[in-house]
């Protein structure tokens, strides 16, 4: 017999280790796998476009579906994060999301606005877009100003009903050389259950 | 060149539909409409409910121009019917005549999808021309007010 140079119990003390490592491991990954299945655990990876796109991600939203009309609906959610800075006027693009079939729904819209507030009542206002309710931070001077105009904008218009062009348009044109702002854009949106949703980024 | 574009048109429309569409699952009223010359409002040519698919004809033909006629302008107005809330996104096109501008062609389809394939760079030089657009309207409004 040949020898290994470990005494016996100690094989099997390290076997044991060896399998419960790996039914460990077993039972992580299918937890895991479970949870993201099922919608309750996640990783976004939230990225920019190769030239102009503000960083986002699109997802589908497992095991939630809806019925209307004997039409069935899947549903998406999209996330865009950016900085905007340095000008009055921002049409910032956040892709386009191509819906083959049907139109593409928003059900809800949650984005918040960040601005500096640190030289007026102090600390970070965050409020929801909300056109001329919406705060911004007043030509890098760490006070607010209201904004003129600020909302998402879907526009299918473009290159046909099928490609929904994604904007975030920030705009205040009282007079001052600048605003600024964090977005956070979150929107959740349904399509037909047999539409194929393609996200494009620029 | 009056009479070319009125032999193009001395065609049947054909609303039999059997293509695929993007909008597959839409039912809709397709209107569709034509301004002659020297006449000052358009004139309604067909209004038909039309199935699924519905937005291109098989043939894609227009129809008969009338006799002594000549078309300057043709609007297509397709209202979704089905579903209730698509009712509010109704598409109009309008096509114009002139020289060099699409009239319809026979055996050609309705442009409602847009005849240039889209490329991402066909896409990306609509969405920055569609950026300066909304700022230069933007900046229009706000000296408006």
């Amino acid at each position: 017999m040949a020898r290994t140079g470990l005494k016996s119990s100690k094989v099997l003390k390290e076997f044991a280790i060896k399998k419960r490592t790996q039914l460990w491991q077993y039972l992580n990954t299918s937890v895991d796998f479970f949870l993201r299945s099922v919608g309750l655990r996640s990783t976004k990876e939230i990225l920019p476009g190769a030239t102009s796109s503000a960083a986002a991600n699109l997802e589908l939203v497992e095991n939630e579906t809806f019925v209307l009309g004997g039409v069935a609906y899947k549903k998406y959610v999209f996330h865009s994060w950016m900085v905007l800075s340095g000008a009055n006027v921002y049409v910032q693009d956040m892709g386009l999301i191509n819906v083959s079939q049907g139109f593409m729904l928003i059900t809800d819209q949650s984005t918040n606005i960040v601005a500096d507030d640190t030289a007026g009542v102090g600390g970070f206002t965050n409020g929801a877009i909300a056109n001329s309710g919406t705060l911004l931070e007043d030509s890098g001077l760490s006070t607010t100003i209201p904004a003129t105009v600020a909302y998402v904008n879907q526009d299918n218009t473009l290159t046909g009903q099928d490609d929904n062009y994604m904007y975030l348009i920030v705009g205040q044109t009282g007079g001052v050389p600048s605003v600024d702002c964090e977005a956070y854009v979150k929107i959740e949106f349904v399509v037909e259950q047999a539409a194929n949703v393609e996200f494009i980024q620029f | 060149m009056a009479e070319e574009k009125v032999k193009l048109e001395a065609v049947d429309y054909s609303a039999t539909m059997t293509a695929p569409t993007r909008i597959q699952t839409l039912e809709a009223d397709v209107k569709i409409e034509a301004k002659y010359k020297n006449e000052p409002e358009f004139t309604v040519v067909s209004d038909t409910a039309m199935a699924k698919g519905a937005v291109k004809s098989e043939a894609g033909q227009w129809e008969k121009v009338p006799e002594g006629k000549e078309l300057e302008e043709r609007r297509v107005t397709i209202t979704p019917k089905n579903i209730a809330w698509y009712k509010s996104r109704t598409s109009v096109k309008s096509i114009k005549a002139g020289p060099g501008d699409y009239m319809g062609e026979p055996g050609e389809k309705f442009p409602l999808e847009g005849k240039e394939k889209r490329t991402l760079n066909v896409r990306k030089a609509a969405l920055q021309d569609s950026i300066d657009a909304k700022k230069n309207k933007f900046a229009a409004s706000a000296k408006e007010a």
